[in-house]
């Protein structure tokens, strides 16, 4: 089966973004296939490339990687929750003159046509939070 | 992405405008996918239905008028736009103010709603499409079940077995068969009806009840008239041979007997007999097979969850 996960949980409140990845990890560990996770509202806080998190907690960005890295997950986060969370990819944070990029470059910044696509293309969307 | 067959995705809303960012956030996404020509349902529910207060004014707080940008959805063909009727009413929200006309729904509504937008995202067939009450409704396409039918009837009995308890045993099974009558029912001709007093009984297994002293006469014209396509008997060989039960030999009571007719016809064809008294506007199509195997022989099948 073909998921797309829709985050909406911010990482720094409650379990809903680190579920989300143990999710998509298991789904694809059963066969089944990640078409597109899209981080919306304070979901897009999950890119954060500056946020650091106490040692005694788990990393909130690490499972988004390795998802990215291991099994070519698509990690996209909504441009206009993105923007007013901080979250400025390099072309962003150029073209609004801040002093550096605040998302990793794992993510994808982009609009929510990307939520419209995945939920055309996959059999389910899972919503996580909000 | 073509809209023809594109899903027809039904977004639940639960969240009040102002105290998050969820409720824009929902808008946003319906907005972009009405951009993107995919049909899309809106369901208020719970604290969402704040969102339909008629007079919104959030220039003090710093945030977008929501009422102003739901008032705009009918113009991106977000039209079919549904409220719990239970949350508004706590809320004493008067939805014939709101700011885009919404269908309030009652729980079972709301279900059917769901199963519904459920069946339809995962690509099931369906006979009618939304908006509306939105119930699984299966268009006839031709004779006996099309596959649509067929897929919608296994969908069924599939949810059904994932929502039972272990150890359950889901049977299937039906009281009868049916026939398909494609041809209109047949007119019973007047020199039988002279001997008619009334009728009873339905289309294919039809009794007349004679006029005093018109029994021999109506079971011999009735013979001569419909033998080649229904067993046409009389009251004493329907019990005789136990038709009805119970068993052959034993009596059948008088009170049941009294209710029986003076000659049955029952027929093999695919032929249906007229009641002027027993017809509607609408012709049935599908019928009682009779005595025919169609009637008699039902599936039985049995899972065990």
């Amino acid at each position: 089966m073909i998921y797309s996960l829709l985050v909406l949980s911010s990482p720094v409140s409650g379990h809903g973004a680190l579920t989300a990845a143990g999710f998509a990890r298991s789904a694809i560990a059963q066969g089944h296939s990640i078409r597109r996770v899209f981080f919306l509202d304070a979901g897009s806080c999950a890119g954060s490339s500056t946020a650091v998190f106490p040692q005694d907690e788990a990393d909130r960005l690490q499972p988004w990687l390795a998802l990215a890295e291991d099994h070519k997950v698509e990690l996209v986060l909504c441009i206009s929750s993105a923007l007013k969370h901080g979250m400025l990819d390099s072309t962003e944070a150029q073209r609004y003159e801040k002093n550096a990029p605040t998302v990793h470059p794992a993510f994808i910044v982009s609009g929510l046509g990307q939520l419209v696509d995945a939920t055309a293309e996959s059999d389910r969307i899972v919503t996580f939070g909000g | 992405m073509n809209a023809d067959t594109a899903k027809r995705v039904l977004l639940v809303i639960r969240h009040s405008p102002y105290g998050s960012s969820l409720a824009r956030a929902s808008l946003d996404a319906a907005l972009a996918a009405a951009a993107f020509e995919q049909p899309i349902n809106l369901l208020f529910i719970g604290d969402g239905v704040l969102q339909l207060l008629p007079e919104q004014d959030a220039a003090a707080i710093g945030l977008r008028n929501h009422a102003r940008t739901l008032a705009s959805l009918p113009l991106y063909d977000i039209d079919s736009v549904y409220v719990e009727r239970a949350a508004a009413d706590r809320y004493h929200i008067d939805l014939a103010l709101a700011p885009l006309v919404v269908l309030p729904l009652d729980s079972h509504e709301m279900a059917a709603l769901l199963a519904y937008s459920q069946w339809v995202a995962r690509g099931r067939p369906v006979g009618v499409q939304l908006p509306g009450r939105g119930f699984p409704t299966i268009a006839r396409t031709g004779a006996g079940m099309s596959d649509a039918e067929i897929a919608a009837a296994d969908w069924l009995v599939g949810a059904l077995l994932s929502a039972l308890p272990p150890s359950t045993t889901l049977v299937v099974t039906a009281d009868h068969g049916q026939v398909q009558i494609d041809e209109p029912a047949i007119k019973l001709p007047k020199d039988l009806m002279d001997c008619v007093h009334h009728q009873s009984g339905e289309g294919r297994f039809r009794w007349l009840h004679a006029r005093r002293g018109s029994e021999d006469d109506l079971l011999s014209t009735s013979q001569s008239l419909f033998s080649h396509q229904a067993w046409v008997v009389s009251r004493d060989q329907v019990i005789e041979e136990a038709w009805l039960g119970p068993s052959k030999g034993a009596k059948m009571s008088d009170s049941v007997a009294r209710r029986l007719g003076d000659v049955a016809l029952v027929p093999f064809a695919d032929v249906t007999y007229e009641d002027p008294l027993d017809s509607g506007p609408f012709p049935l199509i599908c019928r009682h097979g009779s005595l025919t195997s169609a009637e008699m022989y039902v599936p039985f099948l049995a899972a065990t969850v």
